[in-house]
Order: C-alpha cells, then structure tokens, then sequence
C-alpha cells in the first residue's frame, strides 16, 4: 500500500499498532511531569516519502522505535544525530519537537514555530539547503497535512502554557489540510482546544457556540472525545453538560 | 487424593498472589494511556 494510502489511526498509547499498552519508562516520566494525564495521541501514518539512503532509513527506524517508547532524550539524541549525519528530514524534525515536548523542553514553542516556518519554506519550493534526498518527491498536500497537525500540536503547547489567545489563534491553522469528511474526529479535538481557550478568554457564548458546531459534526464522536479530554478541560463541563 | 488437593490450593494461592501483583494496578487507567496528545508522523 503507497504511504498516503495508509489510514490514520486514532489511539491509546501504542498509536502505531492501535492497541494500549503497558507504560514504558518514557510514559512513566511524562506522569511525572504531568500526573493528570493526557490521554490521547493521534498517530498520523507515514506519509512523507523515506530517504533514498539505505543507512539514513535505518536510523530513521531507531527513531520511530524511540518514540513508540516515549524515550524522549533518545529521540532528541538521535533526531540530532540524523540531521548532522544525513542531514534535514522532515518527519525526522517533527519527532524531535515530539521527543522535545516529553522532557519539557523550554524551548518548545520556540522550536515548534520554527519547524512550522520550515514546512512553509519547503513546501514553497526552498527547503533547508542539507535537505535529504528522498525515494520520491514531497507533494503540496503533504506540506498542508503537515502544517495543520503541527499547528494542532503548537496549539496544544501554547494551550499547556496558559497562552490563550495564541493557542486559540492557531486554530484555523491547524485545519490545514483535514479532509472534508473523514477527520472529524480531530476537526472535534480541535474545537475542544478551541472552546476552552475561549472560555479562559472569558468569552464562555463563543466557547458554547465552538461546543455545538462540534457537537452536531458527530454527537457520539464528540461524547468519545470528551470522555478523554475531560480530565484535562472540566471548565468546559456546564457548558457541555448543557448542550 | 489429599496430596491433589494441597497441590490445587498451592496453585490456586500462586494464581491470587500473581493476579494481585499487577505493577500498575494504582495507576488510572487514562494515565496509561501515552501522555502526549500531540499528532505524530507515525
């Protein structure tokens, strides 16, 4: 099956395979950092194609195994080793902000902003000058795929910093290229960001209205995901109670 | 037929004892679940 052909999963901890599992240390160290718990990951498939090298594809691999663990030190050691070894690679920059946000990194936002400036450049036809050749070229709709799960993702670390209104201004941002119909599921998540910044905003209609639009998408996807976020967004709760 | 039955109260006390010593028995179930909730390149 072609990379863009595989399906995305939505998932508990081993995002690749579908299944939950155990804690591995990395899991047990994010806890530390964050007891309540997130609870989600959406594991996007592989859709950007792999290196034309046999040897950068195989440290490629050790990452992806890194990640699975959680192993956050290991995955910002090895995405560095990659880039100074092989050199740029976008799926191997966007695990190192990944491997960045598990040990806390303070830089985090700032290297989030960063990579997304990259991906604009890349997909305007001027990536990084040691950008690695891959098997086959980057198409425009991989750039947009892209650009909206990394803005979701600097919507959530700006969200986790208390830094509203710059986490609710990523909103349209990260909807970049969802498909009309089969991503609900994430068109919700993103409401529910949304819909909390909203009400730390104090703007509490706008956070019912973001609630509703996203309700009447899918009442029983948006209960699953609220089950999920609840732990993490109780100041949505009335409002959602009274939907 | 009394050294049968010592030997099934033996395994059934092994299969309590091991049932109860799940490491991550405290843990709540959503926290075992990874804690990022970022989107990920697979």
């Amino acid at each position: 099956m072609p990379n863009d052909e595989k399906s995305d999963n939505l998932v508990v901890k081993t995002h690749h395979h579908g299944v939950e599992a155990g804690l591995s240390q990395g899991d047990q160290a994010m806890l530390e950092i964050d007891p309540e718990g997130i609870t989600i990951t959406r594991g996007l498939a592989n859709r950007f194609p792999p290196p034309e090298a046999e040897a950068a594809k195989l440290a490629m691999d050790r990452i992806f195994v890194a990640h699975g663990e959680s192993d956050g030190p290991l995955i910002v050691g090895l995405s560095e080793e990659f880039r100074s070894r092989f050199g740029w690679h976008p799926r191997v920059e966007w695990w190192r902000i990944l491997g960045l946000e598990i040990v806390n990194a303070p830089n985090l936002v700032e290297a989030q902003q960063e990579l997304l400036a990259t991906f604009e450049q890349a997909k305007s036809g001027q990536p990084p000058p040691d950008a690695v050749p891959t098997e086959e070229p980057i198409r425009p709709e991989t750039w947009d795929w892209a650009l909206g799960a990394n803005a979701l993702n600097l919507m959530e670390w700006l969200w986790k910093a208390e830094r509203w209104q710059e986490s609710l201004d990523q909103f349209e941002p990260s909807l970049r290229g969802l498909a009309p119909t089969d991503d609900t599921g994430r068109w919700i998540e993103r409401s529910l960001y949304k819909a909390s910044c909203e009400v730390h905003l104090a703007r509490a209609e706008d956070a019912r209205a973001t609630l509703a639009a996203a309700f009447e998408k899918d009442p029983q996807e948006f209960q699953r995901l609220w089950a999920l976020y609840r732990p993490k967004m109780k100041e949505l709760e009335n409002l959602i109670n009274r939907l | 037929m009394k050294l049968t039955k010592w030997i099934c109260l033996v395994l059934m006390t092994m299969l309590v004892l091991g049932a109860s010593a799940q490491p991550l028995a405290s843990v709540p179930v959503e926290a075992t679940k990874k804690g990022n909730d970022a989107e990920s390149p697979g």
